[in-house]
């Protein structure tokens, strides 16, 4: 069996919850704010987000399409973040759950 | 019968056909309760990324929003960026501690440390109250688009893909609802990207002209916000509901059991966000060139809801009404929203099934060990209820959007599921009176805003916004948090110790 009572204690599994957090909280609380300004602008700001900024496109039009391009930023910052705590789970693997760990997630 | 009409009957037969074949040799793989409820845990990221778009994109999606933009132009177009950010936070905080933790569904998380027997009954409750709306809107797409396009009336339709789905998900389980949302998310994104480039080409690779057309037929206010949401704190409740709602959906997050570990959760995600927000990206232009191409009216003639805009567009596009490659393309998209609606049903229904059967039936009532075989028996059983049930209620919600009824799911998941799997998956003052506060709280309350709501009751609402989430999702997490702090401790540090240590490592996960 594996002592995960153990493993918490351990330093290496407080840093790297420590680490996580400090990212992975942080960020979609802001992001939802920052798409309730959207629905905010929408709601109060109609004047502006009605009017043209191209032809006949407007800036709500843009404003909410340049979401895509936050989400999916923000989508790949996370992948990169993601891999050292991958690796940072490794090395408590290695350090204290090899014995009844062959690989990640196989019992 | 004329020869589109027959062309798109084939159409309906070969996408028949093809998922019943995947269903026969998904059922000759399904031995397991691994097998039935999790797909053998087999699929890859991109596989189950793929699965993932089929499961979200659904009717809703494709005939609802369509619908909207196509209808109130701005407001139609809020859903089309809402209904993708909500990913982010899936990706962030959620699916991989959720692929860790659990074993087949939801409440395999939640109860991981709590006092199962509550937890699980509460928690099917919600995943129950989620499917059945999400259920309906669905068969009211699918009454609507058979109904148009081969004539057979409405409630026969919905008999049809009801029984189509009780066959999918009692035979094939898990593995077949999957590879049936593949093939159909592959079919969708082709129909998406050849209705797109019919489009460029139509308006000449100008989107300026493309708005243009549309003021022109749906007046000049129609990309300006307020068509279909007057009431700033409607609109706002809408925003909130969009963006937590697809973290709390039951059916989407159990695909995350249905790959091996956590790095293939994460890359799954990052799969499905692609598809989807291309995907979103190009219904908006679709349900704008449905309005500046068939017009708002004409569309609205045909369904109040405004939920055949998509197939209308592309009938337009292909020559007209009555012209051979009009009613052709017609068919083809129609046959494709057919599939779409299919996938997404057979996902609910298992999920749904899975729910009573593992939660209830085997962990509640039989407290434990249950033969795989009389659980399947169980999970049969339950996928017909939830299926005649459903069809009896999709008659009766003929008319409504369906973009809008999936909006109430979202509500449901997003008050009474996503504040119970945070908290315990990271807060370890939580406890089961808290989950089963927060879980009742938030169902009962965004139900009953619903019920007294103008969804419901029009004119005469006691409460006056059609989105109930900025009530009820507040309150689904404040009555999880007092709930939590009104009682005691429970005194679970080595369970909250183990789901910490499995949640972030995937050390012991199954």
């Amino acid at each position: 069996m594996v002592d995960y009572e153990m493993i918490e204690r351990t330093p290496e599994f407080q840093e790297l919850k420590r680490k996580k957090y400090r990212f992975i909280f942080p960020i979609p609380i802001v992001f939802v704010l920052y798409y309730l300004l959207f629905i905010y602008m929408s709601a109060y700001a109609k004047d502006f987000m009605s009017s043209f900024a191209v032809g006949n496109i407007t800036y709500g039009y843009l404003f909410g399409v340049s979401y895509y391009i936050v989400v999916w930023i923000l989508a790949g910052l996370y992948v990169w973040k993601a891999r050292e705590y991958d690796r940072l789970v490794q090395d408590i693997i290695d350090k204290y759950a090899s014995e009844t760990l062959t690989k990640e997630g196989d019992v | 019968m004329d020869t589109a009409k027959l062309f798109g009957l084939i159409l309906f037969g070969v996408i028949i056909a093809l998922t019943m074949y995947v269903t026969y040799l998904a059922s000759k793989k399904t031995s397991g309760t691994d097998d039935f409820y999790a797909a053998g845990r087999s699929l890859t990221g991109f596989q189950n990324g793929l699965a993932i778009s089929g499961d979200y994109l659904s009717a809703a999606s494709f005939l609802g929003i369509a619908g909207l933009v196509a209808l109130y132009g701005y407001d139609g177009f809020m859903y089309s960026i809402g209904w993708l950010m909500g990913y982010l936070i899936i990706l962030y905080v959620i699916a991989e501690p959720f692929r860790n933790s659990g074993t087949f569904t939801v409440a395999d998380v939640i109860s991981y440390r709590l006092n199962e027997r509550p937890v699980r009954t509460a928690g099917a409750f919600v995943t129950m109250a989620i499917t059945m709306f999400y259920m309906i809107a669905q068969l009211v797409g699918a009454g609507a688009i058979i109904n148009l396009l081969v004539g057979i009336p409405y409630e026969i339709a919905l008999i049809i893909v009801g029984i189509l789905m009780m066959i999918y998900v009692s035979l094939g389980g898990m593995l077949a609802t999957s590879w049936v949302q593949i093939i159909k998310a592959v079919l969708l994104m082709a129909t998406m990207l050849i209705m797109l480039a019919l489009i460029a080409v139509v308006f000449k690779f100008d989107l300026s002209a493309l708005f243009g057309d549309a003021i022109d037929k749906g007046g000049e206010n129609f990309l300006r916000p307020g068509n279909l949401y007057n009431d700033p704190i409607d609109l706002l409740s809408l925003g909130i509901t969009h963006i937590l709602g697809p973290a709390g959906l039951s059916h989407l997050l159990v695909r995350f059991f249905t790959v091996p570990t956590a790095q293939a959760a994460r890359s799954s995600v990052i799969w499905g966000m692609v598809l989807i927000g291309t995907f979103y990206f190009i219904i908006a232009l679709i349900g704008f060139a449905a309005a500046a191409v068939v017009g708002p009216q004409a569309i609205q003639a045909v369904d109040p809801g405004g939920n055949m805009a998509a197939p209308l567009l592309g009938q337009m596009l292909g020559g007209g009404a009555g012209s051979f490659g009009g009613e052709l393309f017609m068919a083809g998209i129609s046959a494709v929203a057919f599939a779409t609606i299919v996938a997404v049903v057979a996902g609910l229904v298992i999920t749904g099934a899975g729910v009573f059967a593992h939660d209830i039936y085997t962990n509640v009532i039989k407290k434990g060990e249950v033969d795989p075989h009389k659980q399947f028996r169980v999970a049969r059983i339950t996928s017909i209820v939830i299926g005649v049930t459903s069809i009896i209620l999709g008659i009766l919600a003929k008319n409504f959007n369906v973009a809008q009824l999936v909006t109430h799911a979202f509500a449901i998941g997003a008050a009474a599921n996503l504040p119970v799997i945070i908290f315990s998956i990271y807060w370890r003052r939580f406890n089961t009176t808290g989950a089963v506060a927060s879980m009742l709280t938030g169902s009962l309350t965004t139900l009953v805003l619903i019920g007294i709501g103008p969804t419901m009751m029009g004119d005469a609402a006691i409460f006056p916004l059609t989105n109930p989430g900025i009530v009820s999702i507040p309150a689904g997490f404040l009555a999880a948090v007092i709930g939590s702090l009104l009682t005691k401790p429970e005194n679970k540090d080595k369970m909250f110790a183990e789901m910490s240590v499995r949640s972030h490592t995937g050390i012991g996960a199954e």
